[in-house]
């Protein structure tokens, strides 16, 4: 299967100033190939956010390369690689970042905003991705009417909806209860089976993965089983 | 999805710091179109209370000239023309001119274009003993008054009589007496007489006026030049000084001597003349008046300008700082969604957009009802009620669409730098938070 992630010696180092420097990445190297869903374990502080969103092409990396499909992401424009990512990546976060003033089926569609996607295709979809997460019920709510399980299942239509390669997970379990956890997590696992590539970051190690790591002072190892 | 979504989406979420946003430019622009209504409603105050003065002044002149000519005309002729020749201390003595002039000379008077002068009435006077009766009287001869062609509402339709002379032409085979004449004689009208051989009718005898009135004869003419042998003569024209001009005796004179060079003006009636510059003297001060109060609201529309001056710049300026802080602190509350639009690839200018959009629309909403707002007060201010047409006429689209545009320009400048910053924010700053 060819890579749809590959990240190749990846560092990166916090400098803020008046303080002291931390690396938090230091040489990472990570492939993740189509179907793949691979998960990145380690404390809180560890750099796991910083790997996704340098993976993800929000966070330029002091040194290394990372490479969605063919695409060196860090080689293009702002604007390129904005597109890029809302055609190619999707991010699923621990605190879900729904809009307040959106109800779901809009929230849904928000992706639709950044490829200016025909608003009558882009709700089609919305309402498929909301069908499918069993969210139907749910349809015109804000999101501060919504359990936190439904909430991050809303969160996970959003990321869904351009229908990425690849799919960034920072902790999307960690506000959610074991079942709604276990919904999320196999939802993930889906788009994993359909060919989607899944990369997730979390604290708990009793998510089950293809191939787990841990990353640790910056330095990722795997997990061998 | 468009971005007009959000922002419109995000104002109804976020009402109190949208109506506060609205409040501020509504503020701004209120101001500026209050001052600029005030401005106008002040002047067009200041036009309707001048031409009420001006129209209560013309009244009050209209009245008081009335009132002047009437009194002018109850007094009588107040100027005389001689012949340059006539000798005033003669005058004096024999109480009438004793140098002739043609009689047409009233009427090439009549005929020009004389404004210092109405109510010319040709005379051939002369003291004479009333052979029958042996008495001495002044004889006046006649035709009655001569039109001053150019002075045409004195004048009947046809323009060949006064509407309302001072002097009727006296009716063939008729006199009129002075009163001392008719008590002497024990005279009335209807009383026939005979006079220098020719029998008449007494046509009427004058009130008592305490002058050399009450000893004169008056008939045609015609009759008197042929009794005195003075054909086509007269010796003096009485007229009536014009009230337009009480000062004038060398503006008379100047107008006469023009059509007559050979003759010199006398004005007599001092009653006359005081009443007159009575009567100048009121409408000069009711002039000074409407002057001083045109002075008055002018320089009080100045000062009103110049406080609109300082006060808009300032309220305009603290206004856009409001909204800047307002935006900025927008930014700051939504910085977990700006993160998330940028995570999902929405891009920068587009996040711009989004709160510019909504600067705008806050600039749109507060210019619409700080005009409503600034329009009322300044013609509240400016003492023009909210009903009448006046009001009407202060409503001014081109106001209005100065307003919109100063409110946009406002809110564009306001909102530009916290828009740049949401749009620059580092999403990475935003999401590692997690």
């Amino acid at each position: 299967m060819a890579d749809v992630l590959s990240l190749q010696q990846v560092s990166k180092t916090y400098r803020p100033p008046g303080r002291s420097s931390v690396v938090a990445l230091d040489q990472v190297s990570l492939s993740v190939p189509a179907g793949a869903f691979k998960v990145v374990c380690g404390n809180s502080g560890s750099g796991k956010s910083t790997l996704l969103l340098s993976a993800g092409g929000l966070q330029r990396p002091d040194a290394g390369r990372v490479q969605v499909g063919a695409t060196d992401v860090y080689s293009l424009s702002s604007e390129k690689r904005a597109r890029f990512r809302a055609e190619t990546i999707g991010f699923v976060f621990q605190q879900f970042h729904l809009i307040p003033y959106l109800d779901i089926l809009e929230n849904v569609m928000a992706p639709a905003l950044a490829l200016a996607t025909d608003t009558t295709e882009a709700q089609q979809r919305a309402r498929e991705m909301i069908d499918r997460l069993g969210l139907t019920h749910r349809l015109d709510h804000p999101p501060s009417e919504l359990s936190i399980g439904e909430r991050q299942r809303v969160a996970l239509a959003r990321a869904l909806l351009n229908r990425p390669d690849l799919l960034l997970a920072d902790e999307p379990t960690g506000n959610l209860d074991a079942q709604n956890g276990e919904i999320v997590i196999r939802h993930l696992r889906d788009f994993a089976a359909r060919g989607g590539a899944v990369l997730l970051a979390t604290h708990d190690t009793r998510i089950g993965a293809d191939e787990r790591y841990v990353l640790e002072d910056g330095r990722l190892r795997p997990v061998t089983a | 999805m468009k971005p007009w979504l959000l922002i419109k989406n995000e104002i109804r979420y976020r009402k109190a710091g949208f109506g506060m946003g609205l409040a501020c430019v509504a503020i701004a622009i209120g101001s500026f179109t209050g001052a600029v209504t005030l401005l106008r409603a002040y002047e067009a105050r200041t036009e309707e209370i001048l031409a009420q003065r001006e129209r209560e002044t013309r009244e009050e002149m209209d009245r008081l000239e009335n009132d002047y000519r009437r009194i002018m005309r109850d007094l009588g002729h107040n100027v005389m023309i001689l012949h340059e020749d006539q000798s005033r201390a003669a005058l004096r003595a024999k109480g009438h001119p004793d140098t002739t002039m043609p009689e047409a000379y009233a009427y090439r008077l009549g005929q020009g274009r004389i404004e210092t002068l109405n109510h010319l009435l040709p005379v051939l006077q002369q003291r004479i003993t009333w052979p029958e009766r042996e008495l001495d009287v002044i004889l006046m001869g006649t035709p009655g008054q001569v039109p001053v062609v150019h002075l045409a509402r004195f004048l009947t339709e046809d323009g060949e009589a006064y509407r309302n002379p001072l002097v009727h032409p006296i009716p063939e085979g008729k006199i009129e007496i002075g009163h001392a004449i008719a008590r002497e004689l024990g005279l009335r009208p209807g009383d026939s007489v005979t006079l220098m051989g020719d029998p008449f009718e007494v046509h009427r005898v004058h009130p008592p006026q305490g002058s050399e009135e009450d000893i004169m004869v008056w008939c045609n003419l015609d009759v008197a030049q042929r009794w005195l042998g003075r054909e086509d003569q007269i010796n003096v024209i009485f007229a009536l000084e014009c009230v337009c001009d009480i000062d004038g005796l060398g503006a008379i004179t100047e107008e006469v001597s023009a059509l007559l060079p050979d003759v010199q003006v006398l004005e007599f009636s001092s009653r006359v003349i005081a009443r007159g510059e009575a009567r100048q003297r009121a409408e000069q001060e009711a002039r000074r008046a409407v002057a001083a109060e045109i002075d008055h609201r002018e320089q009080m529309g100045g000062e009103l300008r110049t406080f609109a001056t300082l006060l808009v710049p300032v309220v305009l300026g603290a206004s856009g700082l409001w909204i800047f802080f307002l935006i900025l602190g927008n930014v700051r509350e939504r910085e977990a969604e700006i993160g998330v639009l940028r995570a999902i690839g929405v891009k920068e200018s587009v996040i711009a957009g989004i709160f510019l959009g909504k600067s705008m629309v806050m600039g749109l909403a507060g210019a619409a009802v700080g005009y409503a707002i600034g329009v009322a007060a300044g013609a509240l201010g400016g003492g023009v009620a909210l009903t009448g047409s006046g009001f009407r006429g202060l409503l001014d689209p081109v106001l209005l669409l100065v307003a919109m545009f100063m409110a946009l320009l406002l809110c564009a400048v306001a909102g530009w730098i916290p828009a740049m910053l949401a749009a620059q924010r580092d999403p990475a700053d935003i999401l590692r938070g997690d």
